[in-house]
């Protein structure tokens, strides 16, 4: 079938019965319909047009094509038929691929577990194209600062602030799950370093949070079977998603112990991973990799693949804005080299889940970096996400420097919601032209629809330039020479 | 005189056939519209966008602009500050 053919091919029979597939979810977000992947290893969403908030709440699974093609009729009252269907016919092949939001098989999403509590839209106040979200789809939470290794490589500021009790978490995790906000995932250094880490943990499982822990800690097997119990790092096909994660960055105890900062470091690693999977769970093993490891990706797969471990993220060392040193940045020759390599070993050990970062660093020409910079996605912190870190402060970005300058609000003093909406945050995403004295942005024809609209790189400014009030080094308007990033 | 009895058959047969397809299609496409308006959500959804025109074809461009999904660059593992250029965090 060519493609024009395939365009006019309807994407279900009329007797099929197509529904929303986990994990996918819909949200009533106050003045639109919201649609988003409820899943912490990516941010995915889109606030529905009305033609789609109009029609996807029926694609529950209980209705034939056929039957949904007559209710899009009823309910737009088109003057041609066929071509309207033919238009729904497009809106719904365009969310069976690449993002399998509807499909035939698959667990349905949760969205239609309450029938009587279906998300519906108000087309009464419909707004819609939003820049931004009525509630974050998405919170990052720090509950510490604090952690076991001190890793050459890490981006994280480890500013030692004062933490909130489990007690003050948990009135925050009550506020998020208020707001239907599902995807709360932890951020800053270890929680593991909490005393309270399964308390945590638990009040977040309850809410039904969608999260992923990071850890460097030695998990012993009680804790691997409490984690268990919790169903964190399980994998159970239609739940809601919350994994465990691993750092290795050697296959070599020495290296690895020189690069964290721990005495005996492979070792724990290896110890921990066979406690995990001897509870049933499956960790993900994760990997920096920086011209000490960048050969190591092959023997780091083979030594825990053969304790257990089936998932695997190998990424390329990218500039911390607090602890950086030169020779962590690998070479143009180790990023062609691994372009070749990782593949190859993804293809080899397909009965792996291998993930891997592809840069190359590849000089760009003017077109090529105009043509990434017009097709740039959104920046989400502050239109649909938010950072919270151990005291309860807000800002829009794990990776901005906990500043007062970067922070919108405080949790313990606000709630989420006057945060969201509140001065300082729309402050923030809308910045005034006056920051931006001695940089491309100050003068630029473009300055609402970018930094307004679809907004920038906050980090990448402030690491490359030194402010978040600049352009970021993509932007084929900025003129200075930036710091290497990655 | 010839005899027509057997075309007057066949074209009776014929009008029969047609006007119980008629029927046959008119009850169908009544039954199909009452089980659609028996649907509460239908109801529901009529009521809701009863003051607003989906015709627009602008519109319906856009809600099928594949830029309305985000985060293509960001599939490994960022969750926050999603560019096509954004790392997944080292750590």
């Amino acid at each position: 079938m060519n493609r024009a053919e395939a365009r006019n091919t309807p994407p279900f029979a009329r007797n099929a019965y197509p529904r929303l597939l986990a994990p996918w979810l819909l949200r009533d977000d106050g003045d639109n319909l919201l649609l988003y992947k409820c899943t912490y290893s990516e941010l995915k969403y889109r606030v529905l047009s009305p033609v789609q908030a109009l029609i996807l709440p029926f694609f529950s699974g209980e209705r034939s094509y056929g039957d949904i093609q007559a209710i899009w009729l009823h309910l737009t009252k088109p003057s041609h038929k066929a071509e309207s269907l033919g238009e729904l016919d497009e809106l719904v092949r365009n969310l069976t691929a690449p993002d399998k939001v509807i499909g035939l098989t698959g667990a349905a999403s949760d969205s239609f577990k309450d029938k009587a509590k279906i998300p519906l839209p108000d087309f009464g106040n419909y707004r819609w194209p939003a820049e931004r979200t009525g509630v974050p789809v998405s919170v990052l939470v720090a509950p510490t600062n604090r952690c076991v290794a001190q890793c050459r490589y890490c981006y994280a500021e480890r500013k030692l602030d004062e933490e909130l009790t489990c007690a003050e978490w948990i009135g925050i995790f009550d506020q998020f799950a208020e707001l239907s906000i599902r995807i709360v995932d932890l951020a800053g250094a270890d929680p593991f370093m909490r005393a309270d880490v399964f308390d945590l943990l638990r009040a977040m499982v309850e809410r039904d949070f969608t999260f992923s822990v990071s850890t460097k800690s030695h998990i012993s097997p009680a804790w691997a079977r409490r984690l268990a119990e919790l169903g964190i790092g399980r994998d159970q096909p239609g739940a809601t998603d919350r994994g465990v994660q691993v750092s290795v960055d050697s296959a070599n105890n020495q290296l690895a112990s020189w690069l964290t900062g721990v005495n005996n470091y492979l070792d724990r690693a290896r110890s921990t991973t066979a406690n995990l999977i001897a509870a049933g769970l499956n960790p993900r093993i994760k990997c920096v990799l920086t011209p000490y490891n960048w050969e190591e990706a092959g023997q780091i797969v083979e030594l825990f693949s053969s304790l257990g471990a089936r998932r695997f993220q190998f990424v390329q060392y990218g500039r911390s804005i607090y602890r950086h040193s030169d020779d962590l940045f690998l070479t143009r020759e180790q990023k062609l080299r691994l372009s070749e390599s990782l593949p190859r070993l993804a293809a080899k050990r397909g009965d792996l889940e291998i993930v891997f970062q592809d840069e190359t660093g590849e000089v760009r020409t003017g077109e090529q970096i105009k043509a990434a910079w017009e097709q740039r996605p959104i920046c989400t912190g502050g239109r649909a996400a938010l950072y919270v870190l151990p005291n309860g402060d807000v800002s829009l970005c794990e990776q901005l420097p906990h500043a007062p300058e970067h922070v919108v609000g405080n949790l313990l003093r606000e709630s989420l919601l006057e945060i969201w909406n509140g001065a300082a945050l729309d402050k923030f995403i809308h910045p005034d032209r006056s920051k931006f004295e001695g940089t491309a942005c100050r003068a630029c024809p473009e300055f609402e629809p970018c930094h307004w609209g679809r907004g920038y790189c906050y980090r990448d400014s402030l690491t490359a330039f030194g402010s978040v009030y600049d352009a970021p080094p993509g932007c084929p308007r900025q003129e200075k020479i930036p710091l290497r990033l990655i | 005189m010839p005899d027509t009895s057997d075309g007057r058959r066949k074209f009776l047969k014929t009008a029969l056939i047609s006007a119980g397809a008629v029927v046959g299609a008119v009850a169908a496409r009544t039954m199909a519209y009452a089980k659609l308006t028996r649907d509460p959500l239908v109801r529901e959804m009529e009521n809701r966008s009863r003051n607003t025109s989906f015709g627009s074809h602008n519109e319906m461009a856009a809600a099928l602009c594949p830029k309305a999904s985000c985060n293509p660059g960001c599939d490994s593992g960022c969750s926050v500050g999603c560019q096509t250029s954004c790392k997944p965090g080292n750590k």
